[in-house]
This record gives structure tokens, C-alpha cells and sequence, in this order.
């Protein structure tokens, strides 16, 4: 018993010698999804619907030669030809995320976005704000027509909130369901998108029926890469001579005694 | 006083020969230990690296792991099992038993083999990889589940244990035992849903949950894991766990009882 206990003690620490070369040349990455619920903000300033969408990110559990990181996929939906009541040819998406301490977005940003109006102003002021605050910001690049993915975001320790900001840049045509062009620009002076519904023909102010459709959906996720340590190496190598002691305690016991019958006998 | 000093050297030379035998049968299926050991030892090893950092919303990240691999512990408990009984039918047993060793040791020596060392080997592939990562995650992780896990297995290892000695069947005995590890879950819980189906309520008829009870005490582990999306049955994985244990230790019992008054080799 003391051979099997002392080989299967080798094997495993074998194996983990093995995991740790394979990851000291190739970097293992560990993808889990943080679902946590996102606030959300519309906002039309301008030519531009803006939305901004923060999650809470609670720190992970640590383990040791792991490094963490955050990234974001952004889907902001199909808003390149919009079916319904009208038309909106086109749009382009940029899109930015931002990792803000949680103790500083909660006093310096989040009552910023809830009081936010629909201006550029505001949307700017907003933009400085994250800038200045934020720990590290990743631009999104498009990876498929449907998804956006942001680089990388290192995480410290402690709870952070990741926090989107898309912008949505109009098309200035518009067109309605039997064909005409009928606007050069869609969004009022005091930015509100007008939208086109099916009873109300382009009535100036009624609005945003549209905005449901901007609600981008975005997944966050959270990256372990491990980096092996030490420590566990030594934690391995610890295994390993536990099993090759057991081993040679069973061999010495076993050497006193020729065979099972004759210890049996005696 | 002297009788109780010749019932201790007794009973000391008796361990012994169960101790010489129990060694004799591990180094007879060292490459089945082995090969369990090896596979159980890769994927907890490769797994863990994948394992879900927020572990706070998860309550047990390896359960998803050892849900799978149990099933190589198992099978090897019953490969094990399966060899006594190969031993007992073509009476390979009858050499062993004309040494000094009886059949009560003979029993327990096997015993050993079969249900205390695949455990051993197996939780030990299970918790050192892990150990060796981060000790730490031992205490934060819980291993509750393979509480449930080895009670789970010692029940699949006394089934075919009690199969083995009655029927000295080696076939009997694996079939015995894959079919409860393989198809009798599945019976049972297409049971339940027919059941729960066919009263047109979720699992509330009495006949499904005295059949998700009979599931439970069966494969405690399995239905530890099944609770999580909150199941209604009339027991608790608990006490589930603790009536399975029993209902081992029944089997173990009757087996050594059988194999001391009744097994003739």
C-alpha cells in the first residue's frame, strides 16, 4: 500500500512539474464571465447617441502566480440598418472602456453620469472625469460585425467598476419606410434623437423610440494567467520526495521479508 | 489476564498477515492503481488551471471536475472488486487460504484493497493538486462534496463487493457495478420526470419524490450536486449521505459475515 500511496504521490507531482513548464513557456489563460448587472445611460448629444454602461467588479479570489485582468466584449447591436418605422443607413461605433477604483467612481463619477444632460458638454466633462480617474482605459477594436473586444485591463487588488462608454455616430440620412429621404439631420437642438413612429410621421419631439435599440450589451470578463512560483515548484518537488520516501520505507520493509507466504508463515 | 494477552498476540499476528496480504494484492494491481492515479492526477492537474477565479458566486469549482473523474474512481473500485471475485472462482483463493490466513483476513485484505487505497489514491489526486497551486484554496474551496464522493463510491465498492463474494462472478460483478454507476441514474431520474410529468406538477407527486429519495440515498454525491438547483425530495443530502453510509456498512457486514460462515473455496 505504502508503493501505490508513494507512486501515485510521484505521478501527481510529476504532473504538476509538467503543468508548470507547459505555462512557464505558454501563457495559461483562465476566461470566466462576471455577470454582474450594468448600469446604463442613454444620452443623445449632438449628431451622437452616447451610452454609458458601468459594472461592478468585486475583486477575485487570489491565487497564488496568478495575474488578473479585465476585458470587455461590447455587442452594440445591429445599428446599421435599424427596421421599423424608419431607417438609419448607417453608424459608426467607438467605443472606450475605463477601470475606475470603486471608492472613487462612487464619489467623484457616479453622480456625474446620473445628473448627466444630453449635451456634449456634459459627455465631455464626463470623458475628463474617467480620464483622470480612471487606472488603466482600452480603446475597443471591432473583432467580428457583431463584437467589439478591448484590450486587456491589469486589476489590482481591492472592487473596481468598468466602465463603457460607446458612441453612436449617426448617419445624417435618414430614410423612411416608402423610400424618401427626408432629413438631413435627425437630432434636435437640444439633442434629443428624433425618432419616426408608426402613427406619427416625423413629428418633431416625439421621441426616442429608438433608444431601447442602443442599449449596448456588454460582457465583462475576468483573466487569470498563471506565472508559476517558487513556492510551488518547491510544493511540488515536496510531493515528489514524500513519494519516493514512502517508497523506499516500503522497499526496506519489504527486503526483511522474502516473499508474502513467508511472512505469513512468520 | 493471560487470555487477554494471547487474544492481543493473536490478534496482532492476525493484522500482520491481513498487513502481508493487503501488500501482496497492491503489488498484484499496481498498474491498475497507477493508471488511476495518472488520470485522475492529469485532468485535476490541467483542470485547476482553469478554474473560475470567483469562486465566491460558485460554491464548489471542482465538483464540476470530480463529477467526471469519480466515475475512473469508481470503475477502478470495481475493477479491484471484480479481481477478488475472479480470485474466488477459479480458486486461486484456495492457495492463499491454505497459508495461515483466514477467510475472515482473506475478506478484509481484499477489502482494503478495493475500497480504502482507490480512495486514498483518488482524493489525493484530487486535493494536492490543489495544494500545491495555492494551499490556501483548501481551505477556501471546501471539500464537502468529496465527503460525499468517497460515501458515493464506498456504496458502488460494497454493491459489488457483496455481488463478488455471492456470486464469485467476476463478469456478474462488473456488470453489477457498471450498470449502478452507469445506467440505473438514468433510469431513475427518467422515473422521476415521468412521474412528475404525468401528475402535472414539478417533482410534487409522492411517487416522484419517494423515487428522488431512493436516487438520493443510491448516489449521494450526485444528488448533492442535483440540490444545488434545489430539487424537492423528502430527504436531505445529508441525511441521505448518512443512510447510504449505513446501508454500506450493511453490505461490508453481511459480506464479511457470509464470507466467514458460508464461502467454501
Amino acid at each position: 500500500m505504502l508503493r501505490v500511496v508513494g507512486l501515485s504521490l510521484i505521478v501527481i507531482a510529476l504532473m504538476m512539474f509538467m503543468v508548470f513548464a507547459v505555462a512557464h513557456y505558454h501563457e495559461f489563460k483562465s476566461t470566466s464571465y462576471l455577470h454582474r448587472s450594468a448600469d446604463t445611460r442613454v444620452l443623445f448629444a449632438g449628431t451622437k447617441a452616447v451610452v454609458v454602461s458601468s459594472t461592478s467588479i468585486s475583486a477575485p479570489v487570489r491565487v497564488e502566480g496568478y495575474q488578473y485582468a479585465v476585458k470587455a466584449e461590447l455587442f452594440p447591436g445591429d445599428i446599421t440598418s435599424i427596421q421599423g418605422p424608419f431607417q438609419v443607413t448607417a453608424c459608426n461605433v467607438t467605443a472606450k472602456a475605463y477601470l475606475v477604483e470603486e471608492k472613487a467612481f462612487n464619489t467623484k463619477l457616479k453622480g456625474v453620469i446620473i445628473s448627466m444632460e444630453h449635451s456634449e458638454e456634459d459627455v465631455a466633462r464626463l470623458k475628463n472625469l474617467l480620464e483622470r480617474h480612471a487606472s488603466g482605459e482600452a480603446v475597443f477594436t471591432k473583432v467580428t460585425y457583431f463584437m467589439y473586444e478591448s484590450d486587456d485591463l491589469p486589476l489590482g487588488r481591492g472592487d473596481y467598476v468598468l466602465v463603457v462608454l460607446v458612441e453612436y455616430f449617426f448617419n445624417e440620412t435618414v430614410t423612411l419606410p416608402n423610400g424618401t429621404i427626408v432629413a438631413n439631420r435627425v437630432v434636435l437642438p437640444n439633442g434629443t434623437l428624433i425618432v419616426v413612429n408608426s402613427t406619427a410621421i416625423m413629428q418633431p419631439g416625439v421621441r426616442a423610440t429608438l433608444s431601447p435599440l442602443l442599449m449596448p450589451h456588454v460582457e465583462v470578463l475576468l483573466i487569470g494567467s498563471l506565472k508559476p512560483t517558487l513556492g510551488q515548484v518547491l510544493r511540488a518537488l515536496d510531493v515528489l520526495v514524500l513519494g519516493a520516501v514512502l517508497i523506499a520505507i516500503d522497499y526496506v520493509r519489504s527486503r526483511r521479508h522474502l516473499s508474502w507466504g513467508f511472512r505469513i508463515k512468520s | 489476564m493471560t487470555s487477554m494477552l494471547k487474544r492481543l498476540r493473536v490478534s496482532r499476528s492476525s493484522l500482520r498477515r491481513v498487513a502481508a496480504h493487503t501488500s501482496f494484492i497492491h503489488d498484484r494491481l499496481l498498474k491498475s492503481f497507477l493508471v488511476l492515479s495518472l488520470l485522475a492526477a492529469l485532468i485535476h492537474g490541467l483542470s485547476i488551471l482553469f478554474l473560475p477565479h470567483t469562486s465566491p458566486s460558485t460554491p464548489s469549482p471542482l465538483a464540476f471536475i470530480t463529477m467526471f473523474t469519480s466515475l475512473i474512481y469508481v470503475i477502478a473500485m470495481i475493477y479491484v472488486v471484480s479481481s477478488m471475485a475472479q480470485d474466488l472462482r477459479d480458486r486461486t483463493a484456495e492457495l492463499y487460504l491454505s497459508q495461515p490466513l483466514t477467510r475472515i483476513e482473506y475478506a478484509f485484505s481484499w477489502l482494503i484493497t478495493s475500497v480504502v487505497t482507490p480512495s486514498l489514491v483518488y482524493l489525493s489526486a484530487v486535493a494536492l493538486p490543489v495544494a500545491i497551486l495555492d494551499p490556501h484554496l483548501l481551505l477556501s474551496f471546501g471539500f464537502e462534496e468529496l465527503g460525499y464522493l468517497v460515501v458515493e463510491g464506498l456504496f458502488a465498492g460494497s454493491l459489488a463487493f457483496i455481488t463478488a463474494v455471492l456470486t464469485r462472478s467476476r463478469g456478474l460483478t462488473f456488470f453489477i457495478g457498471l450498470f449502478w454507476l452507469l445506467v440505473l441514474p438514468f433510469v431513475l431520474m427518467m422515473g422521476v420526470a415521468v412521474l412528475s410529468f404525468s401528475s402535472m406538477g414539478s417533482h410534487q407527486s409522492p411517487a416522484a419524490k419517494t423515487l428522488l429519495s431512493v436516487f438520493a440515498v443510491l448516489y449521494p454525491y450526485k444528488f448533492y450536486l442535483m440540490s444545488a438547483s434545489s430539487l424537492p425530495a423528502s430527504i436531505t443530502p445529508f441525511q441521505a449521505v448518512v443512510i447510504s453510509f449505513s446501508i454500506s456498512v450493511l453490505f461490508l457486514a453481511a459480506s464479511l459475515q457470509y464470507v466467514r460462515y458460508r464461502l467454501e473455496v
